[in-house]
């Protein structure tokens, strides 16, 4: 026994330098991580090496205002591109939450034209608006805060009708909590006198269901024009989206010659619908590689900063001028001690864009200038792609302006 | 004798350990709340906002994140922007944003201030929802998460600490 201890002793004995430092290694670190605020960020992804081969490119050409008034917000989720047939003028249309409303500015002359403010409450009162898509300027579609209600509204901001979309039957129980979405990387889709509009399950808590249950979920609503017809769409989520610990249901989507794209934040590929199955097609960025995802519920703080260090994809739009798609991508950006969580959040330091044909190969990838755009705004004119300037950390900003550049697609 | 004596220098070092551990934990965290204190500190500074020494109330109201929590908040300072000693700090990036939320008299009371830019989220002392922070000589001693259903509780808890 004396023995068993003496070689062990005289072995720890030995080894006690490598001890001692191991101990003040473990110490360090049980100081570091002793407190949440003391957690270090982690590690950004090494960007992958660029691919040779580019033949598209998007290029600067020129910049473009709007004046806004002192009751208009100069960032707003909805908005887009619209050309009116009647007038022949192309419009932006702005939803503006300050005031309910929303505005037409005209692209040729930046002048706002024209301004429907809607009741919140009342015969004609539509709650507190979320967005908007524009059909024609008489036969308008709003989403609000009166959440599972689909507006058609008038050029008078009058309702038209009302598509109670929440009152669906067999829905699986993961469905039944939902949000319709219209937004300029989920637009409507209109289609044999249907309207189509992407629909997100809202998962209380993610990390709770399994992979297969949030598989469950359906990804499309129809809304028949005349019948009134409300069904959900046997679109589930494919099922290798959340099958590497992904637990997030966001997604984009363009839409172009009966084919659905879908774009998913922590997936490389895209998924194409032809005719009901999805296609994969490979949409990779140069400027990342891997995802990282939370296993369990963060907390705030740390769902912020996670959601900042890492990589994702953003939305997914259709040029329906020039035929091709531009997928936005975020690659992730390194958190300093005393950085702002909220303004890195809502405003990604950097991004790219993707540039694929109308068959979903990739042709190029422009990576924009730091701190300078706001990916959430943009629209595509028959002139090219406008991306807003009006990020905040952007030394330009104006908070009385909306500022786009334009950018011009050259393929070589 | 040897054996001995490498026993009780390891049974003294894992002692240390397990004490070092305890103190450099508990510090990390003490110099966390003394930090945080700093920081909440330099936002009052910043904004110049009063903080009455015996005892305040600084309520933060971001106006992005929970809607219906913070409308509760905006309408609850709305009513009662001249409550002297709860200090009402609305914040946003966006003047416009802030400006367009109040009335003129509300916005130009002496115990509104006005985080133009976004003081309160550079600190972290806010994020989606308005929190209460109840100070002892410019001390925090707590903070509540306010939201739609706690306002009329919490609003009661601040008047009970500063005139009970």
């Amino acid at each position: 026994m004396i023995e068993l201890y003496d070689v062990k002793f005289n072995f720890e004995l030995k080894d006690m330098g490598k001890i001692v430092k191991v101990t003040f290694l473990l110490l360090f670190t049980i100081y570091f991580v002793s407190c949440e605020d003391s957690v270090q960020p982690f590690s950004k992804n090494k960007a992958t090496k660029i691919e040779a081969l580019v033949t598209a490119n998007l290029i600067e050409i020129k910049s473009i205002e709007f004046e806004l008034d002192k009751k208009t917000n100069p960032k707003s989720l909805a908005s887009y591109y619209f050309f009116d047939k009647v007038s022949r003028k192309p419009y932006y249309v702005y939803l503006n939450n300050f005031n309910n409303e929303i505005q037409f500015y005209c692209i040729n002359n930046g002048i706002k034209e024209y301004s429907l403010k809607f009741d919140k409450v009342g015969p004609n009162g539509v709650s507190e608006l979320l967005s908007f898509y524009v059909k024609t300027m008489d036969s308008i579609f709003l989403i609000s805060k009166n959440y599972g209600t689909l507006y058609l509204v008038n050029n008078k901001s009058e309702i038209l009708k009302k598509y109670e979309v929440f009152n669906l039957e067999n829905q699986s129980s993961y469905n039944k909590l939902f949000m319709i979405n219209i937004l300029p990387g989920l637009p409507a889709v209109f289609f044999k006198k249907s309207i189509f509009c992407c629909v997100k399950p809202d998962f209380v808590n993610p990390w709770e269901l399994s992979d297969e249950e949030k598989h469950k979920s359906k990804m499309m609503l129809e809304v028949g024009l005349e019948t009134e017809e409300i069904k959900l769409l046997s679109r589930y989520y494919p099922s290798e989206v959340f099958s590497k610990g992904n637990s997030s249901a966001t997604y984009s989507m363009a839409y172009s010659e009966n084919r659905f794209v879908y774009s998913f934040p922590f997936n490389h590929d895209l998924f194409v619908t032809v005719d009901s199955v999805f296609i994969k097609k490979p949409a990779k960025s140069n400027y990342f590689a891997k995802f990282s995802f939370l296993k369990s519920e963060p907390g705030f703080t740390k769902y912020l900063k996670h959601r900042i260090e890492n990589p994702r994809y953003l939305d997914i739009i259709y040029d329906p001028f020039r035929k091709v798609f531009y997928r936005f991508a975020y690659r992730g950006s390194v958190l300093k001690g005393d950085d702002d969580l909220f303004k890195k959040n809502s405003f990604p330091d950097q991004f790219s864009i993707i540039i694929l044909d109308s068959d979903l190969n990739k042709i190029g990838e422009v990576l924009l200038d730091k701190d300078k755009y706001y990916h959430k705004m943009y629209f595509v004119s028959s002139e090219g792609l406008y991306i807003s300037e009006n990020n905040i950390n952007n030394p330009d900003f104006d908070e009385n302006k909306l500022k786009f550049k334009l950018f011009k697609l050259v393929k070589n | 004798m040897k054996t001995n004596l490498n026993l009780s220098f390891l049974n003294s070092l894992r002692i240390n350990i397990v004490v070092l551990i305890y103190f450099l934990t508990f510090i990390g965290c003490v110099q966390n709340d003394s930090e945080f204190n700093k920081k909440f500190v330099n936002f009052t500074n910043e904004l110049s906002v009063d903080v009455i020494d015996s005892a305040s109330v600084v309520v933060i109201v971001p106006l992005q994140g929970c809607g219906s929590c913070i409308e509760t908040w905006l309408n609850i300072i709305e009513k009662n922007g001249n409550e002297a000693q709860i200090m009402f700090v609305v914040t946003s990036y966006y003047k416009k944003h802030i400006l367009n939320s109040f009335s003129d008299t509300v916005k130009f009371s002496d115990n509104i201030f006005l985080d133009t830019t976004g003081i309160a989220y550079r600190y972290n002392l806010v994020d989606i929802s308005p929190k209460a922070y109840f100070l002892k000589h410019n001390t925090i001693i707590k903070v509540e998460v306010l939201d739609a259903n706690n306002s009329q509780a919490v609003y009661n808890e601040m008047k009970a600490f500063l005139y009970n």
